[in-house]
């Protein structure tokens, strides 16, 4: 259960988000808004990557600033850009990289690791280093890394915007399947027709709150509607 | 540039990190210290056999080999040309002798071994605050990041290309900045978001 309470978000003078507050249940949340509506902000404050200026964001009841480890480990986060993500210089010891910190035993640190490439097909990239995959793949390889932490939750921020449209199909396959709760940010409308539930950021708040069915055609109506600037 | 060589594991696969890393250190040293060209032909046999004898494909040590031979090349002729020859001997001896150990080195040993190599060595060093493990994430993301860079200059550098700007130095330095230090912020980012604890 994700839980923003009364939550507000301000960088100097300008307030990105302002007082919300929901509780989110549903395991395939999106989150769709204009360039620079807040989306990413909501999607960072869910793992403490930043904290709230006021109000407070929970995660299974763990307050993200006071829990922060807890929650991070509970959150895991994929980014727009799998190269500013991937940190070692294989594939296997980056998806390695997150259970070593957490000081397992090299065996299970080596079984998860061949669970979660043999999940998304990747065994056979295993020691390719990672600057030599395609853009398809690096994020797979980002997402692998994220997985093999188990996460109850996942966030992804823009997971396919730098993707062809093959490996878009790839990755959101991949998200669709994966049992963990997903919140996405993204501006790729038919991937989230199948989702539970949308929310429409906008100026500050959160504008419309429903299933895609009902969210989708008011976003795009939202859209067509606001003036060029 | 790291590329490690998996095809097959060889004997030099199976030699612990921290051994290779000693002796690469250790000979680097000693073949600093003697001047003797037989001892220095020595080491520069040593440094040949050694990936000859776990059949590294040659093409790879070549290849890895190629931008430090041409520097060597450019060494040896300068002392020959001052008439120096028996430092164009020794010069040439001493950096091949370097360059074929470290190739070995890369192409047969995991970045990651090689930082929890350096990470243990680097244990004393708690002693006067510093974290071993913060020196082993940041040598794996400089290897791992020198690619990346690569790739960003030459991306930049035909995007100004397209509008007429090759001979501009700013026109690449300052987007290359930019986008780096964004790179950095997503990394950071994407490191604490996986777990990594910087305290
Ligand atoms: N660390 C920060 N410091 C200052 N301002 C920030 C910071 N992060 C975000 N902002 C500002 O907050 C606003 C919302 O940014 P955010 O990244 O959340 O938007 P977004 O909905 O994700 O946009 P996009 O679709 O372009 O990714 C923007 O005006 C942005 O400039
Ligand atoms: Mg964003």
């Amino acid at each position: 259960m994700i839980e923003f309470d009364q939550v507000t978000m301000r960088f100097g003078e300008l307030t990105v988000l302002d007082r919300i507050s929901l509780s989110i249940a549903e395991r395939r949340v999106a989150v769709v808004g204009a360039n620079g509506s807040g989306k990413s902000t909501f999607a960072r404050l869910l793992n403490g990557l930043i904290a709230p200026t006021d109000g407070h964001v929970r995660i299974d009841g763990l307050d993200t600033v006071k829990d922060a480890r807890a929650v991070r480990r509970k959150v895991g986060f994929v980014f727009q850009n799998p190269d500013n993500q991937i940190v070692y210089p294989l594939v296997e010891e980056d998806v390695a990289f997150g259970l070593k910190n957490l000081k397992l035993p090299k065996d299970e640190i080596r079984t998860r690791v061949d669970a979660v490439l043999a999940r998304y097909g990747m065994e056979h990239l295993r020691t390719r280093p990672a600057h030599l995959l395609s853009g398809g793949q690096k994020q797979m390889l980002a997402i692998s890394s994220v997985l093999v932490m188990e996460p109850a939750y996942v966030v992804f921020d823009e997971p396919t915007t730098l993707l062809d449209l093959r490996n878009k199909r790839r990755v959101t396959r991949a998200i669709a399947e994966m049992p963990q709760t997903a919140v996405v940010v993204s501006h790729d409308l038919e991937f989230l027709e199948d989702f539970e539930r949308v929310l429409v950021f906008e100026g500050g708040g959160i504008v419309c709150d429903a299933p895609p069915a009902v969210a989708l055609p008011f976003y795009r109506d939202l859209m067509a509607s606001v003036p060029d600037v | 540039m790291f590329e490690i060589s998996l095809d097959r594991v060889t004997w030099l696969h199976r030699v612990p990190a921290g051994v290779k890393l000693a002796v690469l250190a250790l000979a680097g040293a000693a073949v600093f210290l003697v001047a003797d060209h037989r001892v220095l032909g020595g080491f520069v046999a040593v440094a040949l056999l050694l990936p000859l004898s776990a059949r590294l494909p040659v093409r790879a040590v070549a290849r890895q080999s190629l931008p430090a031979a041409i520097l060597i090349a450019l060494l040896a002729g300068f002392h020959v040309l001052t008439s120096e020859p028996d430092t164009a001997i020794e010069v040439s001896a001493r950096l091949a002798t370097v360059i074929l150990l470290a190739v070995t080195l890369t192409l047969t040993t995991r970045v990651s071994a090689m930082v929890e190599a350096i990470e243990t060595a680097a244990r004393p060093l708690r002693l006067v605050g510093v974290d071993p493990a913060k020196v082993g994430l940041t040598l794996s993301l400089a290897i791992r990041f020198i690619p990346v860079l690569f790739a960003l200059v030459s991306e930049i550098r035909e995007a100004q290309k397209a509008r007429g700007l090759e001979g501009s130095v700013v026109a690449v330095v300052m987007p290359l900045l930019v986008r780096t230090l964004k790179m950095a912020d997503d990394l950071a980012d994407a490191i604490a978001a996986r777990g990594y604890d910087a305290e």
